[in-house]
Parts: structure tokens; C-alpha cells; sequence
């Protein structure tokens, strides 16, 4: 009767294997080394692409911003007779309201999943973004549009529809944790772990698979292509993490989680960022974070390392 | 460390507060009477005497007898009201009289006299008195004679003293099936005031000086009250109380005694038609609401000058309200921060739960359960129409009114008279939780949005005992002061950074198996 105990392990278990709780995440780091006004910049993805553009962080080519509904008729002069562009609110967050169109056929936009759409139908998300459908609390919001990244097809068989991306933990302008996160058909070609994806933890020493887990429990390989997770090796690792850490000059958030995606042709670049990155990137790992957090903490210089001292630190000392 | 500082500067407020509110806890219950009990109340009772008479022009002079002050009974006020007259109370002799005096009056005149008492305990109230005068001793011949001295024989035989026998022919009188001796008495004047006129003869044959007293039962549910009477009996220097009915010796419980003999109760000079009628109110008083009286007796009134027990007994009943918040406040907090559910909306589940308080919590899971479901299944076709966000929670708000009329129509043709109360749920707030589950639904597939529209239901129902229990709410209110110590309690749990118990559950498989 009392078997349902059995599923809970206990909190000095936790603490000795230097898992970070929510709680704390909030009181001693988030809280402490995030700032309420930097939120915008990475909250606002227009924001985030002004600020990774001076600081010459790679993003997906900007097109254009969409900011009134007067200027949603300059959406075809925007898109051009580009076949591939992205669609996005600038204040969405969970990949929600974003619309990637693969090609154009006749009068119809073509979607990832091959279905087509009206110009009437891109027209009225156009229209449903402007109005805040998408964003946090409703707030009238701006619509981005981007080129379509050309994915690395080194993930193939990995991912369910969506593409994979590198989730990188920074604290402090240290890479100190990180993950990549592949859609299946439950979370809906989506990358959210709490939506059913699969999350890979990825070791900062070397850029290799260590673990997987999905809905917080391990795997160990992709329930929808059966491709084992264990061969996963991130190329240009090195790049992944320069970008990562980079970031923190860029916005100064003391904790954040950069999501990092592959073109085959440009190389690794940010998608966005996370200033409230989740904590299942431990059990992707099997490690706790704690740890890690505390010795970038312990670390005691005037002024901050460079960021390629910082990279060789991380892969020194984080498996 | 600056950190460190904040945290200690927390630390010595919650020490602060708590200290306080503890102090004052401590005073309320010692000084004032405070109860943890909830039933632990205070009968208090609103004696209004009204004297009417019809003035001829002349000067009038008022006088009524009023309550003496006696150990069993405690005056919370007395006041008076009458248009133009000039008020005294007169104290003679431990009699106590109201005088109203006017120039002149004319037409119906109405004068006021109230009285609020509490604590109105049985009392023995003999009173010592220099012996009265011999009464006059009825002549009686014949048949009447003898049955008289048969019933006070018996009486006397079967009695230690003049009280004992006064309360034996009572009883002799009040007994259903009467002797034949005491149906020969009493033969033609069957009339409760003729048997006490009567039972006063009989014990005037045998010596004893006997009067009337003049009172008020204190009964709840009548507007207006007649006078009672109470037999008086002279023995041993003090004049013994008699119940006329039962023959109990002593001041009956709840029973207001105006007059005891001496003066009339009404004397009124220079008017006509003169009559006193009463009414009783009876208030039913948590044991802190005589806390004031009480705190007057122990010179700490002040004490209570500045609290919401001054206040308007409306004013009251919302505080009583507001003061139980907290408790479930830190519930929520200690759901979400400690034990690590998430609910839809942060105080929704207390939004939800005050409306189970009026709806009773099985009817109130199924309305709620029913308006969520038939709220999200037209939910999700709006959601197909692609409607902008503002027009859409308007519909669902609109729609959640349509369902509600629907609900309270329907389970009143099915006779459930629950039904009608579905309207008491927040109407927004449903809206909005059929807003964010079909959105979550959408994102984050059934699974998630069913977890946490339970979660949120199960946050309700514990909040539900907590605001709904008797107890509970009385405490909250009769030591508010205990708010202060959950204000300390939250800031703290502001700072806890601990595990939460779902993280127990949410990284076992991290410490269990180390990679794959």
C-alpha cells in the first residue's frame, strides 16, 4: 500500500548528488544574477537579434519586422519570392505562433508537414500575432520574420519533425551544463521536454552523449525512429560553446540557457535565449548542476576571463 | 554579505511580529475572555420598555421602576429616548426608579427605556427585608374553612419551613391532576392570576406575609413580552423569590426582574390611558463581542478602541472573511513552494473554494467539473474559428454565464436546490480556466492541462476546509493577530530554498541510475 513512497527518493539524496531545485534556482541564482530590466533582451527575439547582431553572435537572416496591422501588407514584399521563411511573435515563448514555411506552390505557402495554406490563412496569423494571440498575458506583440535555417542533416533519424537544438546552460559567462532536445510525435514536433521531448544530455567536455531521458525518465533511444542516442556527437562543439558564452557579454544575465541550431552552411547560431532556463536538464545529464554552479562561483578573478579561457575552464572541469 | 544581511533583517521581523501578535494573543485570551471555542458564546438581551400615556396639558411626571443591579445579571448599557423630556434615575433604598419629567404634554406620549444584559444566571435572590406588617388574614367559614386548613396541613406536614410549604401548595395548585380539595378552592376562578391570588389567601390564613414581583422572561422569538409575575415569600428576615408555576425557589435563569414588591412598576402623574409594554430582543454573541464590557471592567479599554471588534457588525462579518484569507494564502504557498504543485492561476483554487461555501463541496465539484467540461468542449470550437484574444475570453466569459443559467434551470427542474447557487462561483476566473486549459490542452497535450485543473480542484478542497471550518474561522477572527505570524511564516517561505516534495519524485531517476 505504502509502495507509491518508493517513488519519491529523499532530499539528502538529492542534495549529495548536487541536484538543483526549483526553489532554489529562483532565491540563488535567477534572482540574484538576472536583473528584472535585462529580461527584455532576451524575452523580446527582435531584441535578442539587435543585441547578437552588434555583438556578432550568428542568427538565423533577419528579413523583417512586421510592428502595425498597416504593415502586414508589406509582407509579400518582405518575403520576396523567397521559397523557405519563418514566421515568429517576438514575444512567444514554447514555440508557440511560429509558422515555417518549406516552399511555395501556386497561391499556397507550404508547411513543414507538407500541408498547404491560403495567403488568407498566413494573412490572419499575421494578424493574430499583432493582436498578442501569442505572446505572454496577450500584450499587443510584433511579428519577425526570418529565413529558414537549412539544417544540418547530421540529426536525421534523431528528431520527430522538429528540429534538434543545443540547449546551453551559462552561468556567470561559464558554460556549465547542456543539453539537445529532440521533437517526437508527443510532444508534437516540438522541442519542450515538459511537452514529451526528448532531452540528450550533452557532456560540455567533449560535445558527446552521456544520457537521455523523456518525460523525466531515461531512454535510450528515440521512441518514434528507434536511432539510439548513444552515438550523438555535437559537431563544431567547440563553436557551440564560444557562441553560448559569448552570450553572456552580450546580455549580462548571470544565468541563462542558450538554445544553439546547426545550417549546414552558416554553422552553429542562436535561436533564442532563456533568462528562466528549466532544471530537466539534470536528469538529461544524470548529474546535478549544483556543483558546477558553485565552483564558477568559488572561481576569483578581477575581471572576467575571455571567453575562450572561460570554454577551456568548462571543459576542464564539467564532464 | 549583503545577502546575508537581507536574510537576517527578515529573520528579526518575522521574530518581531511574531513576538507581538504572540503578546497580544496571550492578552486576549487571559484579560478578555477570548475563546478558542467558537460556541462558546455570550447571550446577550435588549430589553426595550415602552410607556405610553396620553398627556392632558399638564406637567407629567414619569416613574418606572427599573432592574436592580444584581450579582446574576451584568448591564452592558442602559439608555433612554424621549422627545423633550428630562431624565434622572432615582436610587432608594436599593430600588432603583426612572424618572421623566415635561412641562406639559399633550396627545399620545412614548417614552423609551432599553436595557442590554448578558451573563443573566440563576440566582437564589433572597432579599433582606424588615419584617412586613402581619397580612390580613382572610375569613373564611364553613366548608371553605376546613378545606383551607386540610391544604395548608398537608402542605405543612410534609414541609421544614415557610418557603418549602409555599412552593408544596404551589405545586398542589400546578399539579394536572388536582386534589378535590384544591378543585373546591379554586371552583369558579380558574384563572392563573386567581390561583395566585388564591395561593397568597391560603398561606396569609397561616401567617406568612407574602408579595408580588413584577419581571421579564428573557425569551428569544417574541417581539413583545408580557410581564410575569413572581410570588415573594417572607422568611427568616429576607423575602424568598417563588415561581408561581413550578413553586422553584430563586431568581429563574434569563428572567429580568423590574419591581420586587414596594413601589408599582408605572406611576405616571398627569396623564391618562398609561400603559409599559416590552419586547425582548435576544442576541446570540461570540464570547469576544462582550470583550469590550469585559476589557471596560479591567480599565483596558482602550485596548480595544482600535480594533475591528469596534466596528459595525457588517464591517465585521467581512473581516471575518478576510481574516481566514491568509490561512489559505499560506496553504497555496506551501502547495506550490513546498510541496511543488502547479495550479491554474495562483489564488484561483481560494476563488473556487469560497464558492464551495455556498454551494456545499459534492454539489460544487460536480457544478464545477460541469461547467469546466461543457465550458472547454465549446471552448475548442471557438478555438477552430481562430477568434483574437480579447473577443475570445469575452465569448467564454458570456458563455460561461449561458451555461451557468442553463445548470441552475436544469437542477432546478430536477428539484436541486443547489443548482441555483452555481452562480456563485467568479465567473472571470472560470472563464479564464477554461481559457488556459484549452490553450494548455492544445500545447501541452490532455494529460498536462487534466493534471492541473485537478491540481487546482484538490488546492480548492483543502482551502475548502480550512476557510469552511467553524473553528478555524472563529480563531482567525477572535486572534487576528495570528495573520501577522503567517505574514512571517510566508516572508520565510520566501526564502526556502529547499527541495520540493515533486522534485523528490522528478529527480529519482537521476540519483538512482548514474547513465546510460
Amino acid at each position: 500500500m505504502l509502495k507509491w513512497l518508493f517513488e519519491f527518493t529523499s532530499p539528502a539524496k538529492l542534495k549529495k548528488a548536487g541536484v538543483l531545485g526549483m526553489n532554489k534556482r529562483n532565491f540563488s541564482y535567477i534572482m540574484p544574477s538576472n536583473p528584472r530590466r535585462l529580461y527584455p533582451l532576451v524575452d523580446d527575439k527582435l531584441a535578442t537579434k539587435l543585441l547578437a547582431a552588434k555583438a556578432g553572435i550568428p542568427t538565423p537572416e533577419m528579413l523583417g519586422v512586421i510592428s502595425c496591422q498597416h504593415d502586414v501588407n508589406d509582407f509579400l514584399n518582405i518575403i520576396g519570392d523567397r521559397q523557405e521563411f519563418v514566421i515568429k511573435p517576438t514575444h512567444g515563448s514554447g514555440g508557440r505562433g511560429i509558422l515555417v514555411i518549406k516552399a511555395r506552390r501556386d497561391e499556397e505557402f507550404i508547411k513543414t508537414d507538407g500541408s498547404g495554406v491560403s495567403f488568407d490563412f498566413v494573412y490572419q496569423h499575421l494578424s493574430n500575432i499583432l493582436s498578442g494571440l501569442y505572446s505572454l498575458g496577450g500584450q499587443p506583440d510584433k511579428i519577425l520574420i526570418e529565413s529558414c535555417i537549412s539544417f544540418t542533416d547530421i540529426f536525421d533519424g534523431y528528431s520527430y519533425q522538429g528540429v534538434p537544438d543545443v540547449r546551453i546552460i551559462v552561468y556567470k559567462g561559464y558554460p556549465v551544463m547542456s543539453m539537445m532536445r529532440l521533437s517526437t510525435a508527443v510532444s508534437g514536433g516540438r522541442a519542450n521536454l515538459h511537452q514529451g521531448a526528448v532531452g540528450v544530455g550533452i557532456g560540455i567536455s567533449n560535445g558527446k552523449a552521456v544520457n537521455a531521458i523523456q518525460n523525466g525518465r531515461i531512454v535510450y533511444e528515440h521512441p518514434d525512429t528507434g536511432k539510439c542516442f548513444e552515438h550523438i556527437v555535437i559537431p563544431d562543439w567547440e563553436t557551440h560553446l564560444d557562441i553560448a558564452a559569448r552570450c553572456y557579454e552580450m546580455t549580462r544575465l548571470g544565468y541563462f540557457g542558450a538554445d544553439i541550431v546547426i545550417d549546414h552552411k552558416l554553422g552553429p547560431m542562436v535561436l533564442e535565449l532563456n533568462a528562466r532556463p528549466g532544471l530537466g536538464i539534470q536528469t538529461a545529464n544524470g548529474a546535478g548542476i549544483t556543483r558546477r554552479l558553485e565552483l564558477v562561483d568559488s572561481l576569483d578573478h578581477e575581471e572576467l576571463p575571455p571567453p575562450r579561457e572561460r570554454i577551456a575552464f568548462s571543459r576542464a572541469h564539467f564532464a | 554579505m549583503k545577502k546575508k544581511s537581507v536574510q537576517l533583517q527578515l529573520f528579526i521581523i518575522v521574530g518581531i511580529i511574531s513576538l507581538v501578535s504572540l503578546w497580544r494573543i496571550y492578552e486576549k485570551v487571559v484579560t478578555l475572555g477570548f475563546s478558542i471555542n467558537p460556541r462558546a458564546q455570550t447571550t446577550i438581551w435588549k430589553v426595550e420598555a415602552r410607556v405610553a400615556f396620553t398627556g392632558e396639558e399638564k406637567p407629567v411626571e414619569v416613574y418606572l421602576t427599573l432592574p436592580a443591579k444584581s450579582p446574576g445579571m451584568k448591564i452592558v448599557s442602559e439608555e433612554e429616548s424621549s422627545a423633550g423630556y428630562g431624565f434622572s434615575i432615582i436610587e432608594d433604598n436599593g430600588v432603583r426608579r426612572a424618572r421623566w419629567a415635561k412641562r406639559s404634554a399633550k396627545g399620545i406620549q412614548e417614552l423609551f427605556y432599553t436595557i442590554v444584559v448578558y451573563d443573566n444566571k440563576y440566582i437564589k435572590g433572597a432579599l433582606a427585608a424588615p419584617p412586613p406588617s402581619v397580612p390580613a388574614k382572610p375569613v373564611w367559614e364553613g366548608a371553605m374553612k376546613m378545606v383551607a386548613e386540610k391544604i395548608i396541613a398537608e402542605a405543612r406536614e410534609r414541609s421544614t419551613n415557610n418557603i418549602d410549604l409555599a412552593a408544596r401548595i404551589i405545586k398542589q395548585f400546578n399539579a394536572p391532576t388536582k386534589s378535590s380539595e384544591v378543585k373546591y378552592v379554586m371552583s369558579g376562578r380558574n384563572f392563573s392570576n386567581r390561583r395566585l391570588s388564591i395561593i397568597r389567601e391560603l398561606l396569609a390564613y397561616d401567617n406568612i406575609s407574602t408579595r408580588l414581583s413584577y419581571g421579564l422572561e428573557l425569551k428569544s422569538g417574541r417581539k413583545l413580552s408580557n410581564i410575569s409575575t413572581l410570588l415573594e415569600v417572607y422568611s427568616n428576615g429576607k423575602w424568598h423569590v417563588l415561581d408561581p408555576q413550578t413553586g422553584e425557589s430563586g431568581i429563574p435563569a434569563n428572567f429580568l426582574l423590574f419591581k420586587r414588591g414596594g413601589e408599582s412598576l408605572l406611576d405616571v402623574v398627569g396623564g391618562k390611558n398609561s400603559e409599559v409594554s416590552f419586547s425582548v430582543i435576544e442576541y446570540m454573541r461570540g464570547a469576544h463581542s462582550m470583550a469590550s464590557a469585559r476589557a471596560e471592567a479591567e480599565n483596558r479599554q482602550s485596548f480595544f478602541d482600535f480594533s475591528v471588534y469596534n466596528l459595525p457588525i457588517k464591517e465585521q462579518n467581512v473581516f471575518k472573511w478576510l481574516n481566514i484569507l491568509p490561512l489559505a494564502i499560506l496553504v497555496i504557498v506551501l502547495l506550490r513552494n513546498v510541496v511543488g504543485m502547479t495550479t491554474m492561476g495562483t489564488f484561483t483554487p481560494i476563488l473556487i473554494s469560497m464558492a464551495f461555501l455556498e454551494t456545499t463541496l459534492i454539489p460544487g465539484l460536480i457544478y464545477f467539473v460541469v461547467l469546466i467540461s461543457l465550458g472547454l468542449a465549446v471552448r475548442f470550437y471557438l478555438s477552430r474559428l481562430n477568434l483574437l484574444l480579447v473577443p475570445r475570453i469575452s465569448a467564454v466569459v458570456i458563455l460561461v454565464i449561458i451555461l451557468m443559467e442553463l445548470v441552475s434551470v436544469i437542477s432546478c427542474k430536477l428539484g436541486l436546490t443547489y443548482g441555483m447557487r452555481v452562480t456563485s462561483f467568479p465567473l472571470i476566473i472560470i472563464a479564464w480556466v477554461i481559457e488556459r486549459a484549452s490553450i494548455q490542452w492544445e500545447e501541452d497535450g490532455a494529460r498536462n492541462a487534466l493534471k492541473q485543473i485537478g491540481a487546482s480542484l484538490f488546492a480548492a478542497v483543502i482551502a475548502y476546509f480550512i476557510i469552511g471550518n467553524e473553528y478555524v474561522k472563529h480563531i482567525m477572527f477572535s486572534f487576528s493577530e495570528i495573520n501577522l505570524i503567517i505574514l512571517g511564516v510566508v516572508m520565510l517561505l520566501g526564502t526556502y530554498s529547499g527541495y520540493r516534495l515533486s522534485e523528490l519524485y522528478r529527480f529519482k531517476p537521476l540519483v538512482d541510475n548514474k547513465k546510460c
